[in-house]
């Protein structure tokens, strides 16, 4: 129903009533949809172009943290600016030693891996991450059992069937 | 339209603002946000436009899906080749996938809503500015709809 702005009651403005009522209906949007399901996972030109396009984002996501310009990237990389340009715009084909200088030179780790599509904690296989450095986790014995705790040793499971393969 | 077509959009007679799910966008994909088509009335100008795109314009409708997989599994999207903000109109953002454009704005609870799409011909500044505002019209109608409780 319009009110007397031309609009409906949920407010949508006139000029965008016409658009509305142009267009298909939902439902028959979702069929046009559904009659041809394409599993993009499943198409390599598709795969390979997301996993750049998430590299990329590494990229920037690590030249944003670091403050880094392009022209400071291509130094570090002698490279040239034009040819970051080009990387960035994915205008350029790069292969994963290119990928594994960049990381480099942003001082992340690259990860390319190959996961199970039904993996629900991966999206994607490749990505820029910033390096963790990982210490060895400190051994800690609280001092009132200190005494009592020793160290589990092969000699003393001896006859543990469980550890004899 | 029957009970069980309603199913997949998640409104109800007597609210007319509401939000579908994108058959080719997987649920595996939407780690960080789920992608969803602003629906105005049963209408959806995004589903329309995605629908039309995907049996006209193929590589197109593959390059607009692998941008949304993108926006789907990141917190935000840098790269301005693949999602652009409005100058203006800061909070609502495009898509760019070939020649075609999807214009989303970021809701509430982690999801990205997709309002209306168009096939860039030409390079118009002017056309680009008033896709934007269509947008966050949009944008505005969805969350009006929110506080009334005519959405969700």
């Amino acid at each position: 129903m319009k009110n007397h702005r031309g609009q409906r009651g949920t407010g949508v403005p006139a000029e965008l009533e016409a658009l509305l009522e142009g267009a298909t209906p939902v439902q028959e949007s979702l069929e046009s949809l559904r009659s041809a399901p394409v599993d993009f996972d499943a198409d390599p030109e598709f795969v390979a172009g997301f996993v750049k396009a998430r590299f990329l984002e590494g990229v920037l996501r690590a030249m944003e943290e670091q403050s880094m310009t392009k022209s400071g990237l291509a130094h570090k990389l002698g490279k040239s600016r034009q040819y970051i340009g080009k990387l960035l715009n994915e205008r350029a084909n790069f292969t994963i030693e290119t990928m594994a200088e960049i990381a480099c030179a942003l001082k992340w780790n690259l990860d390319v891996r190959l996961v199970r599509l039904d993996d629900p904690f991966e999206v994607g296989t490749c990505a820029i991450e910033p390096v963790r450095r990982r210490t060895p986790a400190p051994r800690v014995v609280p001092p009132e059992f200190s005494d009592e705790i020793e160290p589990v040793t092969m000699e003393s499971q001896d006859g543990d069937d469980a550890c004899a393969a | 339209m029957s009970g069980s077509n309603r199913a997949n959009v998640n409104i109800k007679v007597d609210r007319p603002i509401g939000l579908s799910e994108i058959p080719d966008v997987k649920t595996d994909w939407q780690t960080e946000h789920t992608i969803r088509a602003l629906v105005v009335d049963e209408r959806s100008l995004a589903l329309s436009f995605l629908a039309e795109l995907k049996s006209r314009h193929f590589g197109d409708y593959r390059k607009i899906m692998k941008v949304a997989k993108l926006v789907a599994c990141q917190p935000r999207v840098r790269n301005e080749n693949q999602v652009r903000p409005g100058k203006k109109y800061r909070e609502t953002y495009e898509m760019k996938g070939g020649h075609a454009r999807l214009f989303f704005f970021y809701g509430p609870q982690e999801e990205v809503v997709c309002t209306h799409g168009f096939l860039k011909s030409k390079a118009s500044r002017k056309e680009q500015s008033l896709e934007f505002a269509k947008c966050d019209t949009f944008r505005n109608l969805f969350y009006e709809g929110m506080g009334k409780g005519l959405s969700r």
